[in-house]
């Protein structure tokens, strides 16, 4: 058991190096120099300043060497500086994260608790108008594209009807309010983006839990069930669900990177201060050392979403022995 | 008469499969059913709780009385009480017929119709399946059971509402020879112990001789020869019978070659005209394709689908080969 | 045929037509500009209205359409030929060749693609053929994985033998024998990939960072549409819904060939 254990934890190291290789790759692909940027700034920065620049940031230095000493200081959680104000990276990345992260909880709350039962009511009634209508409904989820979906939202729910509030996640007067009203309004903030954000995620499992438990109810073990005089509650609830959702668990860990990747469009749209949304001006400015931490932090909570759901696997399904 | 099959016709996939059967089981009685894989015996097993798959197809005609009830006839609720009550099953495969997500245990307590000292009686189940060392062991899985495992733990599953009647598909024919011997024992003893009446389901002549006490032999959705298993053996008189009997090798007539049955069953969609087995059959003649045989009685409870009455004389030289003789 | 996959053909079929005859059917040129007839309403003249610069709305979406269309195919061209190469090699050769590609597949997909696309793509110039490069470059992991698992269940059986008993290259078997019978669930991938790669494009125009005007591509226009919100609701509804029929189009077709498949 502790060979799968160290096998396990080499692999993820592996992994690990992987992301902050491709991670550094990425960012050199670029043409010019980091600093040009900040050179461009200001015209009169002489070559010589501008070659002092790069000797100070390191990055006169063979790639590889570029890579060692940045690796040594990631391993460290260490992003260095951002170029736009002068912040920690780190800092920067962790103030935006939980934000991010509750949306994309609350996400796939609303997945589960939505596909799951209309993927299971469309196989359990097969072929029927019921199944049919939440397959069109379901491609139409898959198709519309989030970022049309939330600015027709905005355009509808936050404008026209001014039902919901549209931008950030707290309103004006936010300080004022008492601890339950600021739940309160939290969560109305959180709305539009969370209901954009599951939109797509909704079909997918949706379609899958279909067929898993289509899967499931040909198999013999609910010839079985049924044999033995069960309910046919019991047989679908408790024979075939529990089947059903195993592979669903492992889909689960396998969104995140979608989620994360969705939220640089909502974030910005909604002008939700998330990671998406951080990640997306640090683009558009160049800010290097945050577009780095960004890249590898996503990784790396991509990483650790696969891992639950390994571990989730693991936990439901008896066959598989758990580490 | 405990259950009465009165002219079963069975649909399946579009193709009439079962094409009129009868078959009576009384307490107490074997019944064997043989066939070759395809003549629609499984099905009739299924139907008899109608445990057939609505999309797959389903019974066009007939009756199933069971104690005097029509099967056919009754609501779901009334089905459900007789499901795993009083008519259970032991199917084929026991790995993929065991829930893989729930404990052995769990799975025979369900099958339980009383809900108190569950423990108790879940443990006598065991013994009485020969699986006394997994007693107290709730927490195992049916993929750490050998095949022969999973069956006994199949068949406590069946007899643990105490049935009248057990239906058992194929339960020897995924397990070693050495198991199949264990589990056809087994079933003699809880048949004997508990009275029960049995449907035994099969391919194989050898396998059902032992426990049966009528063996109907079924051939492209009919039965074609039906009697007592004495009799079948050593007197068979439908040409399919005697075919099958011959194909049984032997220890005992090492020298001789064993005869299969040339040819295939035939597709449903494409049955031969007139008698289904005109085709394989060695002592046909001209009549045999005007009609359909219709099964006839010959004596001693014994019926055959067949014309032309097969005698000893008629068998010529290949004898009668050996059968599994019982211990 | 299900009814939902033909109307997924044409779908797929009359965007392709459009993008074709483009000039043919597009009324005005995409670039004009009318300063008189800023941000009118879907009227004869111009049946989807005209934008912030009095530029025919229709118009620049059947050119858009060009280009949505163009991305697709050209990415997911791209992504099918890494992957299909990769998964094909990985399933053969196996052992740490096999290794070594799987690591690499799976350090690709921790990463959320967006995030990559977006950050090398704004590190670039952000020209079609970057955006096409680029999303192929990221999309490929899961046809390999799929070929991979196709070649490994393949390259076992018997004809397979007999081809390397006849002395047939590596090359040959798997270029002339593994891959056209493991293309099947490769194929729904294809299609499925076009939704996709239409999908990033338009989003990534409409970050800004995409197509950039004046070529009009859906996701441009759609951020006009964004700016002028209130003013101009033709601005936001027709590209999107443009955007949206295609990709379920795509859709469709991909679930369609999917269901032929699993016969």
């Amino acid at each position: 058991m502790w060979k799968q254990i160290f096998k396990r934890i080499i692999g993820l190291i592996v992994l690990l190096l992987g992301i902050t290789v491709i991670t550094f790759a990425v960012i050199h692909v670029a043409p010019g120099k980091p600093t040009d940027m900040e050179a461009q700034f200001n015209p009169k920065v002489s070559m010589e300043a501008r070659d002092r620049i790069a000797h100070l940031y390191g990055l006169d230095k063979p790639l590889g060497v570029q890579y060692i000493e940045w690796l040594k200081r990631v391993i460290r959680f260490d992003f260095g500086i951002s170029f736009m104000d002068s912040r920690p990276v780190m800092q920067k990345i962790l103030e935006r994260i939980p934000i991010t992260l509750t949306i994309e909880l609350f996400s796939i709350i609303l997945i589960l608790l939505i596909g799951i039962p209309i993927g299971v009511g469309s196989a359990v009634k097969e072929g029927s108008f019921y199944d049919r209508f939440m397959t069109v409904f379901v491609f139409i989820g898959f198709a519309v594209p989030t970022f049309w979906l939330s600015l027709v939202l905005m355009d509808f729910i936050g404008v026209r009807w001014a039902l919901l509030p549209i931008s950030g996640i707290t309103s004006l007067e936010f300080e004022k309010f008492g601890f339950f009203e600021k739940a309160i309004d939290m969560s109305k903030h959180l709305i539009l983006p969370v209901a954009v954000s599951a939109f797509g995620g909704l079909a997918g499992i949706s379609r899958y839990m279909r067929s898993s438990m289509l899967n499931v109810l040909k198999q013999d073990y609910i010839r079985t069930a049924r044999a033995k005089g069960l309910t046919e509650k019991e047989v679908l609830y408790k024979h075939a669900l529990k089947n059903a959702l195993l592979p669903v668990v492992t889909i689960l860990g396998l969104s995140v990177p979608g989620l994360i990747g969705g939220s640089v469009i909502f974030e910005s749209i909604f002008s939700i201060p998330g990671m998406g949304r951080l990640f997306y001006e640090s683009v558009m400015s160049r800010d290097y050392p945050v577009i780095m931490g960004v890249l590898v932090i996503g990784a790396v909570l991509t990483l650790l979403g696969n891992l639950l759901a390994d571990i989730s696997y693991a936990a439901v399904d008896p066959r598989i022995k758990l580490e | 008469m405990l259950l009465q099959i009165k002219n079963l016709k069975i649909n399946y996939g579009g193709l009439d499969v079962v094409r009129g059967i009868d078959l009576n089981i009384d307490k107490g009685e074997c019944v064997g059913l043989i066939g070759e894989s395809g003549c629609g015996k499984t099905t009739v097993g299924l139907s008899i709780t109608r445990l057939i798959p609505e999309r797959k197809g389903g019974i066009s005609s007939g009756e199933i009385l069971f104690e005097d009830k029509d099967i056919l006839k009754l609501d779901a609720e009334e089905l459900r009480k007789i499901r795993g009550k009083k008519i259970s099953y032991v199917f084929q495969e026991p790995s993929s017929s065991l829930n893989p997500v729930f404990t052995i245990y769990e799975q025979i307590k369900e099958a339980l119709e009383e809900k108190d000292n569950t423990d108790n009686l879940v443990a006598e189940i065991l013994k009485s399946v020969g699986l006394e060392k997994i007693i107290g062991k709730k927490n195992m899985y049916p993929h750490e059971f050998s095949g022969g495992m999973q069956q006994r733990a199949m068949i406590g599953m069946a007899i643990a509402s105490k049935p009248s009647l057990i239906v058992l598909d194929e339960p020897t024919t995924a397990l070693d020879v050495t198991v199949e011997r264990q589990i056809l024992d087994l079933i003699m003893e809880l048949k004997n112990k508990m009275n029960l009446s049995i449907l035994f389901i099969s391919h194989d002549l050898r396998i059902v001789f032992n426990i049966a006490d009528n063996i109907g032999i079924m051939y492209a959705g009919k039965i074609v020869e039906y009697g007592l298993k004495e009799k079948i053996i050593s007197d068979p008189s439908h040409p399919y019978t005697i075919g099958l009997i011959d194909s049984v090798p032997s220890f005992e007539h090492r020298k001789k070659s064993f005869n299969a049955i040339g040819g295939r069953a035939p597709l449903f969609s494409d049955l031969p005209k007139g008698c289904n087995f005109y085709p394989r059959c060695k002592f046909r003649i001209d009549k045999c394709v005007e009609k359909e045989p219709e099964l006839k009685d010959i004596s001693g409870g014994q019926a055959s689908r067949c014309i032309r009455t097969i005698s000893a004389e008629l068998r010529s030289t290949t004898p009668i080969n050996g059968i599994i003789k019982s211990r | 045929m299900n009814k939902l996959t033909i109307f997924g053909i044409c779908i797929v079929g009359f965007f392709i037509i459009i993008a074709i005859f483009a000039p043919i059917i597009a009324p005005y040129n995409p670039g004009q500009i009318d300063i008189e007839n800023i941000l009118t309403a879907p009227s004869y003249s111009h049946i989807f209205g005209t934008d912030s610069l009095g530029r025919d709305l229709f118009s620049r979406m059947v050119y858009g359409t060009r280009i949505s269309l163009m991305v697709g195919f050209i990415a997911v061209g791209i992504a099918s030929l890494i992957g299909i190469a990769l998964g094909a090699i990985a399933g053969y050769y196996g052992k740490w060749v096999d290794t070594i590609i799987m690591r690499f597949i799976d350090i690709m997909l921790c990463f959320p693609t967006f995030f990559l696309i977006l950050a090398v793509i704004a590190l670039l110039e952000p020209s079609i053929i970057n955006i096409m490069v680029i999303i192929g470059a990221t999309s490929w992991m899961g046809m390999a994985r799929l070929m991979r698992a196709e070649i490994l269940s393949l390259k076992e059986r018997d004809f397979i033998y007999a081809e390397r008993a006849i002395g047939a290259s590596d090359l040959r078997i798997i270029t002339r024998h593994l891959i056209p019978n493991a293309m099947a669930p490769v194929l729904v991938n294809i299609t499925l990939g076009i939704a996709g790669a239409i999908l990033v494009e338009s989003s990534l125009s409409f970050l800004g960072i995409g197509v950039q005007p004046p070529t009009p591509s859906w996701g441009n226009i759609l951020s006009e549409g964004k700016a002028v919100m209130g003013a101009g609701w033709w601005m936001m509804a027709f590209p999107g819904l443009a955007i949206f029929v295609t990709v379920l189009g795509y859709n469709l077709l991909g679930e369609g060939i999917r269901e032929k498949l699993l016969r």
